[in-house]
Order: structure tokens, then C-alpha cells, then sequence
């Protein structure tokens, strides 16, 4: 691992990132390595949408393993490289997931297989050793399996990668926000932002990504395009204890309240999902709180007893559209929509997607970008290690 | 339900809320349902990123954690000796809402807050390692042993060293946890003084515990702590501790931070 950052070559582009969130940090990280300048643009704080409230589960895949193992490879290859590349901003310390019914039980041997085809490391303890490490789960459950989950810090980490893109050159202009994309032809010129002084102001760009995650349907259509993105808020309640340091997992395909991540002093139960229009402002249902204390219960006796310290939504950016209910049947998976079919040629949108794997899907848009402009460029994200989130605030450009 | 008016930099927003919903849940449905710029720093909605830190109705709280219904009582203000009693206007509860201090100002109540962040050391950890209770009898599972031959792989790749599979086993079975500090300035900004602050100085006797006496980090820390921005500008207010939504207790940590100080001059 290196941790100093070398002065790089600098490409003479421009590029623009619409949305400070995980995957526009991420983004201005691995597009600063490779050289590029870069801009980007946050209406509020950096990670004010949906990846500050995320309960902060580093996932090693395995709740993915059955249903798609190709995210499920990739969350395990990203926890392994997050631990590394954050290390003060990740609590690693694996995850159980629980069978409580006989139905569970009876899944259990084809959840291991897919976790094994999938590289994740899972693997069935005695309840007896579940119980030694953690004495609070339900100690009628059925069958227990081990996998690498983890915890981290959902606002830490990608002010890291903000941080070290900072370092880098790149210019953040949080409190800002894209109000109109001009273009001339088939091409983006310049992007008008309206300032915290209220005032509009206009910046130039070679190329245009929109990291706006589950506001990324309206971002487009300020150049007139559009994109498929469903904004799916789930609700999350933290209890006042920590009763466990490893996550919690329910053994069953993936449905609501069946996480119990553990967060400094907190434990969170999450999560509820359900799609809607409007990302803006969510607030949590008061059934979808009595529902997941009811839920947490069954993994964690102890859970509802505790007082609760927060409830709040936040809005997941799933990939597709015209879907009613919860969503669930939409895939987690992350896509780059090139607006050229639409006749934009230097605008990309980036949708879909999951906190573990920002990382990644900043590598994906970042070598999608550099084709795009014709630049020869590597990720080297795998390998150095961004400084710390607190340089985000100290450094002076 | 409860008329509150929300008043930011001379502007008010008059909303119907309920007494369970946070400040900043408010704050949220304002700019929402009213479309329009509301500038405030927040991020994880339940008190861990420490973002949305402000002065609400004279005292210095995380809109997130505080509920309208917390601001309907008196509530003590952060020299613990008067009280902050509710004020309501032809039956509107007032809620007023000001920038926290010591943070370079942006827009409405969003602050950049660079002091803070200085304050705190580069060496001060994030996190910290305890044993467990009953680690002798536990011994970690095979995972373990396949996810170190997955980082043994990566490692050879790219040619970092490979970390001793003793040590990877042992450390598998000690709790990682995040320091109770969020790094929300609350205390930097409810403290009179003008100095490193409560956060920083707080933030320097954690650290001091887990590196040992005879190293340069351990010795480094201390002389920040005795530098003239230090420990000796404390006045004992105490109101960071009473404002800290997370019990570190900045105020205590800088007496014990004078203890070390005074044995060391003894010797």
C-alpha cells in the first residue's frame, strides 16, 4: 500500500461530476489519479442524499450469493480492498446469518453453496459458538453461518476519497447546485450553478457525469435525457445498545428487516422498501418502525427493549422503472447509461448500485470516461490509500 | 400536531410538525414541500457522521437527535446555571436556528468547519481494539482461514507485504469499534475560550491511551496538549460536556490531560 500522492501527469480535460455522494467521491478520486481535472458539484453537504444514511454494512456478498453472484463476487472482492484502503473508517469484525424457521434451516446448505461459488468464505458454527460470540442472538435459531461482513463509516469513507481527489487538484463545490446544462450540438459546454449566495455561475466541462444516484433522474433531464432510476426509500431504526459486534443476517433471500448492524453504541435494524417519485425529504412510516423492531426481535430478543435513538429513510437508486410495490425484484446492479443514443456525446449517467462497492463502480465510470475522451489511463484506486476524511476539511487549495 | 416557526437568519418558516419529528426532519419537509433552498449540513439522520450540528434556540444540539418535543420544556443552557424556557408566538413554538461557531460560514446555518478539524491531531485513531471478554475460549472459524488466503493472493499481486497469519488469526477474534467522538464541533462551538477546544484536546487523551510513553507519537501528543493553545486555556466551563450528544466528556478529558501534565513537571 502506498499513502503518499505523487505528483501526476495532468491530461489537459475537464471533467464535471454532477453529485457528492459515495460514488461521485469515489469518482473524483480515480479520475484525479489519472490525471483528468475535475469539478464537482453537490447541492448540499457531500453525502446529504442517500449514502450518509446508509446503516453502514460492508457486505461480503453473501446476501447476494443466490440471487446474483456476480455482485456478490464483487462485494467480497471490495470488502477486502476497503479494509485496506480506510482501515480507520472500517469496523471488520464478520457477520452471523441466522435460520430461525425450519424453512430457513432447510436453505441454509443452498446458501452456503452459492456464498462458496461466489468466493465468500461462509461457513456453518454450533449455535453453542455462535452464542460465545454473541451472546445476544436468538439463542432458538436454528442454524448459524459465519461470512466477512463488516461495518463502516458511511460519511468517513467517501470524504476520504474526497479528501485524497482534493489533494489531487480536484475542486469541490459542495452547496451548489446544477441548475441548467447548456449545450451546443451534441455537446454539453457548460453547466450553470446556482451558488449558497444564491447566485448563478457557470462552469465549463470537456465531459459530463451524473453521480446523482436516486436524483439522477432529474439531473438528466436538465439536458433533456433521461434515465431509468427508481429512488426506493427504506427506513432504518437505531436502539439505543450495541448488542452485538458482528452483523446480524437473517438466513433467507434478501427481504425487509433482516440486518442488525452494530454502529458505535447503536444497533440499526434495517430495512423497509418501497419506490416512490420524489427522493426529497423522506421521513420514516410509523408502521415501518414498529415493523422492524417486531422483525429485530426475532434475530435479537433483547432489541426492542431498548430505547430508540433514531429513526430515518433514505432513498436506494435502483436501476430500472415502472415497478410498483417494493422493488425488490429490481437487481442491485450498477450501469452506465451513455446519453450519446440520445444525442449527448460527453454526458454519462451512473445508476444502480451499493455502498460496499463504490469503489468499483467509480473504476467502471472512470474507464468509461477516459475511452470516451481518448485518454490512455489505469485505475490505480486498488492500491493507494486516500487520506484521511479529516484532510477533506483542513486542506487549503 | 404542533404550529412551530422556524426562524433562519431573520427568514421564517411557518410549519405544521409533529412533536416526534426531529429539527432536521422539519428542516427536510420544509425545503421539500416549500421548494426551496434551505442550506444546512446533514448526512446519516441518527447522530454517527456529525454533520448537522446547530445552535437551536441558544444551545448547541444535533438537529437530527433533537425532537420538537424536547424543545417545548425548559431546557438548561451550556453553562448548566440558567435556563432556556420555550417561547411561543399567538401559539407558534419558535424554533430559532443559528450556525455553530468557530466554523467559516457558508449559507442559512451551513458552516465549513476546518477549526475543528485541525484541532484534531493526524495521529488521533478513529477506532480502537478490545479484547474480548472471553477470548481465551474462542478460536476464530475457517473463514478466517480462507479470507487469509484470499488477501495472501491480493497481496501477491501487488507486491505488498503479506500480514503474519498468527497476528491475522489472533486480531479475527479482538471487536473493532469506532471512537465515540463523531467530530460534530459541538463542544469547539459551545466553548467560550478561544484555544485548540474540547474536541481536539479530547481527541489527544484518547490517543495518548493507545500509544505507549516512550514513543515520538505519545510524546508529540502531549506537548500539543501543554502547547499554549492547550490545556492550560480550559477555564472549566464544562459546557462542552454538556453539549457532546455523545458522552466523551471533553471537559473531564482535559483535567485528566492537567494530571499527566502535573505529575510529569513533579518528576
Amino acid at each position: 500500500m502506498k499513502n503518499n500522492l505523487p505528483s501526476r501527469k495532468k491530461l489537459n480535460k475537464t471533467i464535471a461530476i454532477i453529485g457528492g455522494g459515495g460514488t461521485g467521491c469515489a469518482l473524483a478520486w480515480d479520475l484525479s489519479l489519472r490525471g483528468f481535472s475535475v469539478l464537482v458539484f453537490e447541492k448540499g453537504e457531500l453525502t446529504s442524499g442517500t449514502t450518509g444514511r446508509h446503516h453502514g454494512q460492508i457486505h461480503s456478498g453473501a446476501r447476494y450469493a443466490v440471487g446474483d453472484k456476480n455482485i456478490a463476487r464483487e462485494c467480497m472482492e471490495e470488502s477486502i480492498l476497503l479494509r485496506k484502503l480506510v482501515p480507520e473508517a472500517v469496523e471488520f469484525n464478520g457477520g452471523i446469518f441466522l435460520a430461525l424457521t425450519d424453512e430457513e434451516a432447510d436453505y441454509t446448505d443452498t446458501f452456503i453453496e452459492a456464498c462458496h461459488e461466489a468466493g465468500i468464505p461462509a461457513q456453518e458454527i454450533s449455535i453453542e459458538k455462535a452464542l460465545q460470540f454473541e451472546p445476544l442472538i436468538n439463542p432458538h435459531c436454528k442454524r448459524c453461518v459465519t461470512v466477512p461482513d463488516g461495518t463502516f463509516d458511511a460519511f468517513r469513507v467517501p470524504l476520504s476519497f474526497a479528501a485524497g481527489a482534493r489533494m489531487l487538484g480536484a475542486a469541490f463545490y459542495s452547496f451548489h447546485e446544477v441548475v441548467q446544462l447548456d449545450t451546443v450540438g451534441n455537446k454539453i459546454i457548460s453547466l450553470i450553478v446556482t451558488t449558497p449566495e444564491g447566485k448563478q455561475q457557470s462552469f465549463a466541462a470537456d465531459f459530463v457525469i451524473n453521480a446523482g444516484g436516486a436524483w439522477a433522474k432529474q439531473i438528466a433531464a436538465l439536458a433533456k435525457v433521461h434515465v431509468p432510476v427508481t429512488p426506493a426509500p427504506g427506513t432504518m431504526v437505531a436502539v439505543k445498545n450495541r448488542f452485538t459486534d458482528k452483523v446480524i443476517s437473517r438466513l433467507a433471500p434478501p427481504g425487509d428487516g433482516d440486518i442488525i448492524v452494530p454502529q458505535r453504541e447503536l444497533s440499526i435494524i434495517g430495512s423497509t422498501q418501497r419506490v416512490t417519485d420524489n427522493p426529497e425529504g423522506l421521513l420514516p412510516l410509523p408502521e415501518e418502525i414498529s415493523f422492524l423492531l417486531k422483525r429485530a426481535t426475532e434475530l435479537i430478543p433483547a432489541f426492542s427493549n431498548a430505547p430508540i435513538h433514531a429513526a430515518w429513510s433514505a432513498a436506494r437508486p435502483l436501476a430500472g422503472e415502472g415497478l410498483t410495490g417494493s422493488g425488490r425484484s429490481l437487481s442491485r446492479d450498477f450501469m452506465i447509461v451513455d446519453h450519446s443514443d440520445a444525442g449527448i456525446t460527453n454526458f454519462i449517467s451512473l445508476i444502480g448500485g451499493k455502498a460496499t462497492i463504490l469503489r468499483a463502480m467509480a473504476e467502471k465510470a472512470a474507464d468509461y470516461a477516459s475511452e470516451k475522451l481518448g485518454e490512455q489511463t489505469y485505475c490505480e484506486t486498488r492500491t493507494i490509500v486516500p487520506p484521511s476524511w479529516r484532510n477533506y476539511y483542513t486542506y487549503k487549495d | 400536531m404542533i404550529n412551530a416557526i422556524i426562524i433562519i437568519n431573520n427568514r421564517r418558516y411557518t410549519v405544521e410538525c409533529s412533536e416526534s419529528n426531529t429539527v432536521l426532519d422539519v428542516l427536510e419537509s420544509i425545503r421539500k414541500e416549500k421548494k426551496l433552498s434551505l442550506h444546512y449540513r446533514h448526512s446519516c439522520h441518527h447522530g454517527s457522521c456529525g454533520t448537522c450540528g446547530a445552535i437551536i434556540n441558544c444551545i448547541e444540539g444535533l438537529m437530527c437527535l433533537t425532537k420538537i418535543s424536547d424543545l417545548m420544556h425548559e431546557r438548561k443552557t451550556t453553562s448548566g446555571k440558567d435556563t432556556v424556557a420555550p417561547q411561543y408566538e399567538n401559539g407558534k413554538l419558535i424554533i430559532n436556528l443559528e450556525p455553530l461557531k468557530k466554523a467559516a460560514y457558508i449559507a442559512d446555518i451551513a458552516v465549513y468547519p476546518a477549526q475543528l478539524f485541525e484541532s484534531i491531531p493526524e495521529t488521533a485513531s478513529y477506532k480502537r481494539s478490545i479484547e474480548r471478554a472471553n477470548a481465551s475460549q474462542l478460536e476464530p472459524d475457517s473463514s478466517y482461514d480462507e479470507l487469509y488466503k484470499q488477501i495472501c493472493s491480493d497481496a501477491a499481486q501487488t507486491q505488498e507485504p503479506v500480514p503474519d497469519k498468527h497476528v491475522f488469526m489472533k486480531n479475527s477474534l479482538i471487536r473493532n469499534k469506532l471512537e465515540l467522538c463523531i467530530e460534530c464541533g459541538l463542544c469547539l462551538s459551545a466553548c467560550p475560550e478561544e484555544f485548540r477546544g474540547p474536541a481536539g484536546l479530547a481527541a489527544i487523551h484518547t490517543a495518548l491511551a493507545k500509544n505507549k510513553p516512550e514513543t515520538s507519537t505519545y510524546s508529540n501528543l502531549l506537548a500539543l496538549a501543554y502547547a499554549e493553545d492547550g490545556i492550560a486555556q480550559c477555564k472549566r466551563h464544562f459546557a462542552c460536556s454538556r453539549v457532546c450528544p455523545q458522552g466523551v466528556a471533553p471537559g473531564r478529558r482535559i483535567q485528566e490531560l492537567r494530571a499527566i501534565d502535573s505529575k510529569n513537571s513533579n518528576t
